[in-house]
């Protein structure tokens, strides 16, 4: 892949967005390369990575994201090498701690809802539940559009 | 100091203070004068009490030079207090209230309720550098019941609870409520909700529909047939310049089949000849307006899960009506995807 194609990107070269698409791309194209199976896992998981790279440590959800990945893609990796002990002890220690929030004021409903939906939401206070959450919109609405294009592209 | 400690403890309404300083310069008169710098202390405490407090009526305010004054005159170089008081002779609110924080911030800080008055600007950018980590009302605070050195301004509202939980209260949900009204702003189609909760739902299905999508979309590339490189690399930096640019460039490739958008959303999309402005028309729509796609969310919020409930079959044919029928199951034929360029 040649880096020079990227040059035509004028405004705000390190955007959220192009970095996405960089990210998104490069992988999806080393995916088509590939003749593995579970093309349709790996391309969602290749995007999701790469919008959280794209957006960086700094945002809560993006590190829960990243985190998220690399511990299913660990798990993955030691259930292979049939370490099963440790996978154990993990589930169990993920069950026992459960934070109590106050969500009566918003709908206790809704804000557990909204825990799940968004990454890294159930260690968060409703506050900063809350920025993220309109963070992370802003993020999956470039995600889908990028990956709209870029469907596009390849669909002719 | 203990002394200093207790005057913000006193939540007093302010008119206790005041009937306190008018009696308290009076009691001191004849007393030691350790006694004294007892009272003067609270004189202190409570005159920064009354200035910070939310309204300032003119009688405390004459009270406050009236006494001053006379406790200066009296008790001259005795103590701390005293000199930090002789300046205060000309009768500003904002000097007598600068000198009260000063020896507060060596004890422990408390939550300060001061009103960023035009008058008291000085003093709260002064005490503002003075303290670590001084939080305005305005800014993000998760935390109200701060660990030591944090302050909060928080405006002190005339007529309700001046205890710091209901204070923190109130900043808390004022954040929130911030927080939500920019997020009615983001999500679309929630300018006539009102109420938290209706709010709350509507941001969940769209979020939600938003990672369905994403992996739809990602469904769909998994069985795109990967085509000449070169030419890929060409496209792709072409699109890039569109995404950034969010304008038209005229496309190198012909259109042969219609582009296909199987949201089953009611979006009228033109059909597609073999036009490359119809192209371009599609990708600076897709580029300007993601949300287009997403206003008629509320009616068919209802519907669209279902949709993605169903087998996929059904639904590629049910947004490709008008189109040519594409299948992207892998399986399915990438023969049927074959569009020449």
């Amino acid at each position: 892949m040649n880096p020079k194609t990227y040059h035509h990107i004028s405004s705000n070269p390190s955007s959220v967005k192009s970095r996405f698409t960089r990210g998104f791309l490069r992988a999806f194209k080393k995916i088509k390369r590939q003749q593995r199976p579970y093309l349709y896992g790996r391309v969602k998981i290749a995007a999701d990575k790469s919008l959280a790279l794209a957006v960086g440590s700094r945002r809560a959800w993006s590190r829960a994201l990243l985190w998220k990945i690399h511990y299913k893609a660990w798990r993955q990796r030691s259930r292979f090498n049939n370490k099963k002990k440790l996978l154990k002890e993990n589930k169990k220690n993920k069950k026992n701690k459960k934070k109590k929030n106050d969500d009566e004021e918003v709908g206790f409903r809704h804000a557990k809802e909204l825990r799940k939906l968004v990454p890294g939401g159930e260690a968060m206070d409703l506050c900063s539940l809350l920025d993220e959450t309109a963070h992370y919109i802003k993020c999956l609405i470039t995600q889908v559009q990028v990956m709209k294009s870029v469907d596009q592209i390849y669909s002719f | 100091m203990e002394i200093q400690s207790n005057w913000e403890d006193q939540n007093d309404p302010f008119e206790s203070g005041l009937s306190s300083i008018v009696t308290s310069p009076a009691a001191s008169n004849g007393s030691a004068i350790p006694a004294d710098a007892f009272m003067i202390r609270e004189v202190i405490g409570r005159l920064g009490n009354i200035c910070n407090s939310s309204d300032i009526s003119p009688q405390s305010y004459l009270n406050n030079t009236f006494s001053i004054p006379f406790e200066s005159k009296k008790l001259g170089g005795s103590n701390d207090g005293n000199k930090k008081f002789s300046r205060s002779s000309t009768p500003e609110e904002s000097s007598v209230s600068d000198q009260i924080p000063k020896p507060q911030i060596d004890s422990n800080p408390r939550k300060r309720k001061s009103i960023p008055r035009p008058k008291l600007v000085a003093e709260t950018e002064e005490s503002d550098t003075k303290r670590s980590k001084a939080e305005t009302n305005t800014n993000d605070n998760s935390k109200p019941p701060e660990p030591p050195k944090d302050y909060i301004h928080v405006r002190a509202r005339r007529g309700q609870a001046t205890d710091s939980h209901s204070l923190a209260e109130r900043v808390r949900r004022e954040k929130i409520s911030e927080r939500m009204k920019f997020l009615q702003d983001l999500v679309p189609g929630c300018n006539k909700v009102t109420g938290k909760a209706v709010m709350l739902d509507e941001i969940i299905n769209y979020v939600q529909s938003l990672q369905r999508q994403v992996e739809f979309l990602s469904m769909k590339l998994a069985s795109v047939t990967p085509r000449m490189d070169s030419n890929m690399d060409a496209l792709l930096s072409k699109d890039m310049f569109q995404l950034s640019r969010g304008s038209g460039q005229p496309t190198l490739y012909p259109v042969d089949s219609s582009v296909t958008l199987p949201f089953g959303y009611q979006q009228e999309l033109p059909l597609y000849n073999n036009s490359n402005a119809e192209n371009q028309f599609l990708i600076n729509q897709l580029h300007q307006n993601p949300s287009m796609q997403f206003p008629p969310i509320n009616e068919a919020a209802s519907q669209v899960p279902s949709f993605w409930e169903d087998d996929l079959q059904s639904l590629v044919q049910m947004g490709f009506n008008r189109n040519q029928p594409q299948a992207f199951h892998g399986s399915m034929g990438e023969a049927q995807l074959k569009i020449e360029l």
